[in-house]
């Protein structure tokens, strides 16, 4: 990822580091101003992610979630890698309600969220290597102008 | 959790990831094994965040209890779990509405 000012975190794969990851990262998104909206896609986008490294990547053992951010003009980018047992079949992985532990009540919606609530997708993956997921998020420029007039009409 | 005739409702607290949603469940399992349950309604009024955990938790409730004629309701959706739910199609099997208690009217 060559965009400026990135943003690095390595989490072990632990359930509790869901709600961290998602939060870091809405914090980091927060300079690109945002919407409560925008914002509440991209935690649900990044938690659905590291969920999917823990349960199947690392399928509920040890391991090490890598979670990248950047930034360029108005679109967010992030990067959620694992070292786990990769996926098979990526196509059939991301059809929705499609889940490979339905014992665990997943509703195998995952992907099907991050795709909905994020500009752009992209799934790499290699079995026995692990899995890359790349999200872009495209924050709308209106945001700003709004914030502006905010500030312009003292309500900031 | 509260028993309300043979309702059960759950408040949901703040967030339902992964770890709340197993955590839900649980109690959940506790609850149904001593009581006759057949309703369930999860109040979602203090819900600020949900992913697809939560879908999944809803419709394993859902699952449980429609054997028994059971129904599963949702109140109190925020506009952002709306979206959610609405996305995940959980609402062909679960109604929705603005309090516990139009819930209970209608169970």
């Amino acid at each position: 990822m060559s965009k400026v000012e990135t943003v690095e975190i390595k989490i072990e794969s632990d359930p509790r580091n869901e709600a961290f990851a998602r939060v870091v990262v809405a914090a980091y998104a927060a300079r690109l101003n945002p919407t409560m909206e925008e914002i509440s896609d991209i935690k649900t986008a990044v938690s659905e992610a590291v969920t999917n490294a823990i349960l199947h990547g690392y399928g509920g053992k040890e391991g090490v979630i890598l979670v990248k951010c950047g930034v360029e003009a108005n679109e967010l980018y992030v990067e959620i890698t694992d070292t786990g047992v990769g996926i098979d079949n990526i196509e059939k992985a991301m059809e929705p309600m499609y889940t490979s532990k339905p014992e665990l009540e997943r509703s195998g919606m995952g992907f099907a969220f991050m795709e909905a609530f994020m500009t752009k997708l992209t799934v790499e993956s290699t079995p026995g290597k692990g899995t890359t997921v790349k999200m872009v998020k495209k924050i709308a420029k209106e945001n700003h102008t709004e914030k502006i007039m905010d500030m312009a009409v003292g309500y900031n | 959790m509260e028993l309300i005739d043979r309702n059960l409702v759950i408040h949901v607290e703040d967030e339902i990831d992964h770890l709340a949603a197993e955590f839900i469940r649980r109690e959940f399992e506790n609850v149904y094994t001593k009581h006759n349950i057949k309703n369930v309604i999860f109040d979602m009024s203090d819900v600020k965040f949900m992913d697809s955990s939560g879908i999944g938790m809803i419709i394993g409730r859902y699952m449980k209890v429609r054997y028994i004629g059971g129904k599963v309701a949702v109140t109190g959706v925020s506009d952002s779990i709306d979206r959610i739910l609405k996305m995940s199609g959980v609402y062909r099997v679960v109604s929705k509405f603005d309090t516990v208690d139009d819930a209970l009217r209608y169970n």
